[in-house]
């Protein structure tokens, strides 16, 4: 695993002491790459020397923005793109190795999958479409038994009453609850998702996501889902992949992603962040202490001792985690004129204008009781800033 | 929120699972996919049809080609020999006037039409869009038969009522007053040939139009007969240059129309010196008749030329950016007058010459002192009674059946292989199947003739050698039919079934194919009807051993027998009307079974929700 990806310790792998064996992945990608040739001869790397493990029963969420290279990584685990270099294993079992010659078809690889667009097949029932994975089972189960199964997988997503409607004739919800099933029906250790609730309205995509989770719970399939929703990412995942350019810039669980965020990128791509360009003066263990055009900033020490008197990094930190006073604090606040309010529902999102720079604090309905123009002290703790080196 | 990675409970159903056990125990296996162990029996067999008829298809070509310029040894005899030809300059110069005047004519018909029906409230539902096509689905041979019966001078039925209704107003005419055998004569019959392509081709250029556009030179202040001269017709330059392609080739490869109606007005075509070369010359002179088609190949590719270039300047809009509606011009008091107009053109181009086809063929000959009380089908039934035409008859319906089916097929196969297979060899497959529409009839069952008519296959005078003809020349048809349907299948329809284990077999069968049921039933009518009226490869091909329609109606032509023509003609544009029909049904009915959609089988399945 190449070193210049950020990937945080892996769950369950050997202990080298001797401790119980490592389970076997349930998906395992290592050193995967693949290119896309443009009209004009560019080279564009979609996946660059991806590594990844997905363990069993876990749901590890792949979240980026457009061309990332999220979907290119999802179609080559499942045999959908063929990618230039790398190898991918599915439960133990290697379906793609480059230096081995060995590439299966999605049809000779063990796993499920949701499309974007539901794929469900207009000609065929919702009983059928959901049956059609069994029927091509070897060996094929008996009528009986394809019946039995299909029923109990479109009772766990709630629509055994629509077995003999066809896709056209059901909503856009019910037709994702039918590609669900179909994804569950033959029990895959692993089903991969792509973006399956973007084509969704928001409230079904919220009832869905929850319904997801249940299920997952209950049959303890791991999961590799696509998304470049975060909220839907940060709420599904026990791991998050953030991918950039074709390659892994973080991967941790969804609060370690949105409160430490690696690098620049993540932070940027992650939720809503005040930003500011600064230089280190000091860093030790107890804090670090940066320059910025509001006055210095101090945040907590590094993780990693990487960051060095002069070094040029970037200050982050969350609205929510802003405070407003009439009265300036004793470290990181700074004075800055309220510009506009917003109402965005569950919150209040106040920008700020401190010289140049505007800032966003969110806060609570009811709480702050500020004007257009008022000028406030605006106070971030230090252990909530984050000081990241530039990319 | 989830911040622990669950572990694999014993919730998890029980069932073999390569993930269970340590790592040893699931090592994998040795596999070695190459690419012919990952294809499989079915993929393997995809392969070898695709490419398999594109050889034919090339191969065909070739020979028609390569004797152009090689006879043991590279040559340019037949072109000289060709352009030596006494009378060349007159038949060159009398078709290009013929189909330059009529690709005008139209152009400007098909234009004002497709604009009433797309841009204008004249339009009747689906009735206005389909009429102008229907022409294209019925044999020219038919129909030209049928002008020949209206416009004849002395004996044409619309010059016979003429000349009653000036007697009427004392005016008396003696002959005509039109004739049929005639340049006007035979520059409308070939404009009505031409209409429903160009007609085709710039209804969709309009129908993708922006209307806002139009609105935006309207608020400019242009009138409305501005706008259209100015900005619509201008914006769909593309599509008029495609129709201009559409009606070139079409007057050139043209031979049903002209070899019945420009020989009796010493009106020289080029389609038809090129036939009369092989089956109406003793001894045939096949290099004389390759040499000449071998004129058409640059003059076609001059048009093609000229009509990218009208594409491709991009100094024109096509589609707008938010689908919507094009909003349409009220005619006001003039609109009943534009759908007279529709009706009056449907009844000019299609209801005439039928009408005038049926009374010859119930009245038993042609005469203008008609009988309503006399006519029966005795004279359909004497026709019956000749051997030859009931051959001609059944062959011909065999003959369309089995290249209808086997073209289908091959086309459903190789269709789907090369969209599965996006590689140089694919593409290469497609081109060598596709390559043969720029060449007319004419020329491919020359090459048919060439290819499989002497040593080693010794095919000439069988009906295997019009099999192998039909399907090289209706097979370009077939894969842009059955195409357009397969590119209709999102392709995750097609990844979920690989996803869900379904080798490429079980694919084609469960998927593809009961998707796929409204294209494969229009391209086996389209191929039917093709084949069932065809005179060009019969003209070549056919013979008293394996005689066709097309053919016979050249025989019986030639010693005047009206009435056996008009019963042929009626034949075959009664069996194309039934097969038509019968398919329409068909089709909506099995797309009612199967739930299968008419519109876009777009990756939702369908719109529902």
């Amino acid at each position: 695993m190449s070193s210049a990806h950020a990937v945080a310790s892996v769950p369950g792998a050997e202990d080298p002491l001797g401790g119980p064996p490592a389970r076997v992945a349930a998906l395992e990608v290592t050193n995967l790459q693949k290119r896309f040739h443009r009209a004009g001869g560019t080279v564009v790397k979609a996946v660059d020397e991806l590594s990844l493990r997905v363990d069993p029963g876990e749901f590890v969420v792949l979240l980026g923005p457009s061309g990332c290279g999220k979907t290119t990584l999802l179609r080559s685990v499942a045999g959908l793109e063929h990618p230039d270099a790398g190898k991918v294993s599915i439960g133990g079992q290697t379906v793609f190795d480059s230096e081995r010659g060995i590439n299966a078809g999605p049809e000779h690889r063990n796993f499920s999958m949701v499309f974007q667009s539901y794929a469900l097949w207009p000609h065929m029932s919702v009983f059928n479409n959901v049956a059609y994975p069994l029927r091509n089972g070897r060996p094929r189960p008996s009528r009986s038994e394809i019946r039995e199964q299909v029923n109990t997988a479109l009772q766990q997503v709630g629509i055994l009453e629509l077995a003999d409607q066809y896709p056209n004739q059901i909503s856009g919800g019910q037709q994702q609850r039918v590609a669900l099933a179909r994804a569950v029906v033959k029990r895959d250790d692993l089903v991969l998702f792509d973006e399956p609730l973007s084509n969704v309205d928001a409230k079904v995509r919220d009832q869905l996501r929850y319904e997801l989770l249940a299920m997952q719970d209950r049959l303890g399939f791991a999961a590799l889902y696509v998304t470049h929703d975060q909220a839907e990412a940060l709420q599904l995942a026990d791991r998050v992949a953030v991918l950039g350019e074709g390659s892994i810039r973080h991967l941790g669980p969804p609060g370690e992603i949105y409160s430490r965020p690696a690098s620049p990128y993540v932070a940027n791509f992650v939720g809503t962040a005040n930003t500011l360009q600064g230089q280190v003066v000091t860093s030790d263990a107890s804090e670090i202490v940066v320059e910025t055009t509001l006055g210095r900033v101090v945040g907590p020490p590094p993780k990693a001792a990487d960051l060095v008197g002069g070094d040029h990094v970037m200050v982050m930190w969350r609205p929510e985690r802003t405070t407003t006073s009439s009265q300036e604090r004793e470290t990181n606040s700074w004075p800055a004129a309220l510009v506009r309010s917003s109402f965005m529902g569950s919150y209040i999102e106040d920008l700020y204008q401190a010289d140049d720079l505007s800032l966003l604090v969110w806060r609570s309905e009811g709480s702050g009781g500020v004007s257009d123009g008022d000028t406030r002290w605006l106070t971030v703790e230090p252990a909530d800033i984050r000081v990241l080196k530039q990319d | 929120m989830r911040s622990a990675v669950r572990e694999s409970g014993s919730d998890v159903a029980q069932r073999p699972s390569p993930s269970e056990g340590g790592p040893t125990a699931a090592a994998p296996t040795r596999h070695r996919w190459s690419w012919l162990q990952r294809s499989g029996p079915f993929e393997l067999l995809s392969t070898a049809v695709a490419v398999g008829f594109a050889l034919l298809a090339l191969y065909t070509l070739f020979r028609v080609v390569s004797r152009l310029f090689w006879d043991g040894g590279f040559t340019l005899a037949p072109i000289r020999e060709a352009l030596a030809l006494e009378g060349l300059g007159t038949v060159l110069s009398h078709t290009f006037l013929a189909v330059g005047a009529s690709a005008i004519c139209a152009l400007i018909l098909a234009s004002f039409l497709a604009w009433l029906n797309e841009r204008t409230d004249a339009r009747i539902g689906a009735f206005t869009g389909v009429l102008p096509v229907v022409p294209l689905l019925l044999p020219s041979i038919a129909m030209g038969i049928g002008w020949i019966l209206l416009l004849s001078s002395r004996s044409g039925y619309l010059n016979f009522a003429i000349r009653e209704v000036a007697g009427l107003v004392g005016i008396g005419i003696e002959e005509g007053p039109f004739e049929i055998h005639s340049w006007y004569g035979l520059i409308m019959v070939y404009t009505f040939q031409m209409v429903p392509l160009a007609f085709l081709a710039i209804s969709a250029g309009l129908r993708n139009l922006d209307s806002s556009l139009e609105e935006q030179a309207r608020v400019c202040g242009s009138s409305p007969r501005k706008v259209v001269t100015t900005v619509t017709l201008r914006a769909v330059l593309p599509s008029v240059g495609a129709a201009v392609f559409l009606v070139a080739w079409v007057g050139f490869a043209s031979f049903s129309i002209p070899v019945i109606i420009a020989g009796p007005a010493d009106i020289e075509i080029l389609s038809v010196q090129i036939a009369r070369l092989v089956n109406f010359t003793f001894p045939p002179r096949l290099d004389l008749a390759v040499g000449l088609g071998g004129i058409m190949i640059p003059v076609l590719g001059v048009v093609w030329y000229l009509q990218r270039r009208m594409s491709g300047r991009g100094r024109h809009s096509a589609m707008g950016g938010k689908n919507a509606k094009a909003k349409q011009l009220e005619l006001g008091a003039w609109r009943p007058v534009a759908r007279a107009f529709f009706l009056g053109y449907g009844i000019v181009t299609i209801v005439l010459p039928i009408g005038a086809l049926l009374l010859v063929t119930l009245n038993g000959f042609w005469s203008t002192s008609i009988d309503l009380g006399e006519l029966s089908l005795d004279g359909f039934r004497s026709m019956l009674a000749d051997g030859a035409t009931v051959d001609a008859m059944r062959n011909s319906v065999v003959l369309a059946s089995s290249v209808a089916f086997s073209g289908v097929f091959v086309a459903a196969v190789v269709s789907l292989w090369a969209a599965r297979n996006r590689s140089p060899l694919a593409g290469a497959v497609d081109v060598g199947i596709k390559f043969p529409a720029a060449f007319s009839g004419l020329i491919l069952a020359l090459g048919a003739l060439l290819a499989f008519g002497g040593e080693p296959f010794n095919l000439g005078s069988t009906i295997w050698i019009l099999f192998l003809a039909y399907l090289v020349i209706v097979m370009p048809l077939a894969t842009v039919v059955i195409d357009a349907s397969v590119s209709q299948i999102g392709h995750e329809l097609t990844e979920a079934s690989a996803v869900a284990g379904a080798r490429s077999g079980r694919t084609f069968t469960r998927i593809h194919l009961p998707l796929l049921i409204p294209g494969l039933l229009a391209a086996w009518a389209l191929l039917f009807v093709r084949v069932v009226g065809d005179v060009e490869a019969a003209s070549i091909l056919a013979g008293t051993r394996n005689n066709v329609v097309g053919f016979r109606i050249l025989e019986v032509f030639t010693y005047g027998s009206y009435s056996v023509m008009a019963g042929l003609g009626i034949f075959i544009t009664g069996v194309t009307i039934l097969v038509l029909t019968v398919v329409l049904l068909l089709m909506k009915l099995l797309i009612k079974r199967s739930n299968v959609p008419s519109a876009r089988l777009t990756d939702q399945g369908v719109a529902g929700g």
